[in-house]
């Protein structure tokens, strides 16, 4: 599905990432783990961007932004409140890689749209004001936006932080549901192993510029050694 | 929603329409408002005529296209830059303006040139167009390199400053005429543009509409940043560039033939969002031109009325706008 093959990654002078490579298949729900700073984002980000980056085989630098757009959806640590923008509105900003130059949704896009905000439960709040939302709200309707995207690939950066205990568990189920029902793969950063280790195929555990892949098996006692340091 | 946006663009229009023809019938002359439709329909005398059409009927279209274009121009800033007090000015795009005005009224009389009245006019929107246009050159060119928007935004006010230093110092050495010049352009005038600029302006304003109506769908992914923007498929540079580009038509022509309108591209596009109480830019671009254009006849009537330069009429009017934008979450 998506993979990256012997990248390294520097933020200025500094090398963060040093030939590494990551295979992703349909379905796969991973979690990126790593130290604050070891290069999450950064990885992330090389995933949507990095010429390196193949999905089915293919270099995304040969996709225009339009086809990567229809690829893959991210959603990122940033917390959109927009006064007068409704939750359905931002759901729908999802389309937009499908709908003409003014935005207009057709009924298909309504319907996909709809079916978004069911998928993460928040139906109830279709006409609600985003600046009105609470944080763990927020995330969820940015999760239903990457779904109405409907991409194969999701990646998501850190996507339970600032959320309390019950919801993190609620989001990581969320986004599993989508991995193992739906076959997309979807690959986030996360410091909350409690919450991922149930539901979780596989961990990408990022030390000391390398990056390892791990079934959830073995995830326990990598991350239990990782941490200890 | 939708029946309500509906009752206020068409109340929104009829006001239009009717300021419209306010702002045509107030002037330094007494004409009464029969005189006044009988002379837009080519009846009445030739003295009508003459005033209603060739000198009322200029000045109010120019005050309708200002009004689009400042607050549009404000509309594009504010999403481009994500910050709602950003205008068409934070670019340094009325600094540039008044660094080429003042380069042509206070530098020709010391390099010792002297201007005839109808060079100083046309050098004037001429040195005032170029201006902002450098600017903007200069703006695109560090957009390129420069990835953060309040980077941009802060050179933008740097720049400002830095041109506003400048032009105080050829005020110092300049002598009185020129210096009067200058101060008058400051202060903004609708009434100064002839029928002729006007077919200039015209088509100029509605090129930077189109590429403003062509960044609708940009505009509405902007709302969420340029990151999510780039990954739902938009071009973020093709994208800021005809924003750029738009605003510099808009904002740049109006300041160039009229001289700097301050406020109304600030506070215009909250008028529109309280009033419609949407973020899409399908509604909001509409009912910023409309709002727009109310404020610009609203203003232009006061002006005349009172006979006071337009700068300072927007300026009391916008002044209140802003800091309620500013205070209303405290």
């Amino acid at each position: 599905m998506i993979q990256l093959e012997n990248i390294s990654l520097s933020y200025g002078s500094r090398t963060i990432l040093r030939e590494v490579s990551l295979h992703l298949v349909a379905g796969e729900f991973c979690a990126l783990i790593g130290r604050n700073g070891a290069g999450k984002s950064t990885l992330l980000r090389a995933l949507t961007s990095n010429g390196g980056t193949l999905i089915d085989g293919s270099p995304i630098a040969e996709l225009s932004t339009e086809k990567l757009a229809q690829k893959i959806a991210i959603v990122t640590t940033e917390r959109i409140r927009i006064e007068n923008l409704l939750v359905e509105d931002l759901v729908a900003m999802g389309r937009a890689p499908y709908t003409n130059w003014v935005g207009h949704l057709q009924e298909v896009d309504r319907d996909i749209v709809r079916e978004a905000i069911n998928a993460v439960g928040m139906d109830d709040f279709v006409g609600r004001d985003t600046s009105s939302l609470s944080d763990g709200e927020l995330q969820r309707v940015m999760i239903a936006r990457a779904i109405a995207q409907q991409t194969p690939i999701i990646l998501l950066d850190e996507p339970t932080a600032f959320l309390d205990i019950p919801t993190r568990f609620e989001v990581c189920r969320l986004l599993a549901d989508l991995a193992h029902r739906q076959g997309k793969c979807i690959l986030f950063s996360t410091h909350d192993i409690d919450s991922a280790l149930p539901v979780c195929d596989s961990f990408a555990i990022i030390e000391g510029a390398t990056l390892r892949k791990v079934p959830t098996a073995e995830a326990a006692a990598e991350i239990e050694r990782l941490f200890k340091r | 929603m939708k029946m309500r946006n509906t009752i206020l663009f068409t109340l929104l229009a009829l006001l239009c329409a009717v300021l419209f023809v306010v702002d045509i019938a107030v002037g330094s002359v007494a004409i009464p408002l029969s005189e006044v439709v009988s002379a837009l329909m080519g009846g009445g005398s030739e003295e009508v005529r003459s005033i209603v059409i060739d000198i009322r009927l200029v000045r109010s279209v120019v005050a309708v296209l200002a009004g689009i274009a400042l607050s549009v121009s404000g509309l594009q800033m504010q999403v481009l830059f994500r910050n709602p007090l950003a205008g068409p000015y934070v670019l340094g795009v009325s600094a540039g303006a008044s660094f080429g005005v003042a380069l042509f009224l206070l530098g020709a009389p010391l390099f010792g040139f002297a201007l005839s009245p109808a060079l100083q006019h046309i050098g004037t929107a001429g040195a005032a167009w170029i201006g902002s246009a450098v600017v903007l050159l200069l703006v695109v060119a560090l957009s390129r390199r420069i990835k953060d928007i309040m980077v941009m935004l802060i050179l933008g006010i740097m720049l400002s400053s830095g041109v506003g230093a400048v032009v105080e110092i050829m005020q110092y050495f300049s002598n009185e005429a020129s210096l009067k010049s200058y101060v008058v352009w400051t202060m903004g005038s609708l009434g100064d543009v002839t029928a002729t600029q006007l077919a200039v302006i015209a088509p100029v304003i509605v090129a930077g509409l189109a590429m403003a109506i062509a960044a609708i769908k940009p505009m509405n992914m902007l709302l969420a940043g340029e990151r999510y923007a780039a990954s739902m498929g938009l071009n973020i540079g093709r994208s800021r560039n005809l924003i750029l580009i738009s605003t510099t038509l808009l904002a740049g022509t109006i300041t160039a033939f009229c001289g700097p309108v301050g406020f109304v591209g600030i506070a215009v596009p909250h008028i529109a969002r309280m009033l419609f109480r949407s973020a899409d830019h399908r509604i909001l671009l509409p009912a910023t031109i409309l709002s727009g254009v109310v404020m610009l006849l609203v203003g232009d009537i006061i002006a005349k009325y009172f006979a006071l330069p337009i700068n300072t009429i927007m300026a009391l009017m916008g002044i209140p706008i802003v800091i309620y934008i500013v205070t209303r979450r405290r």
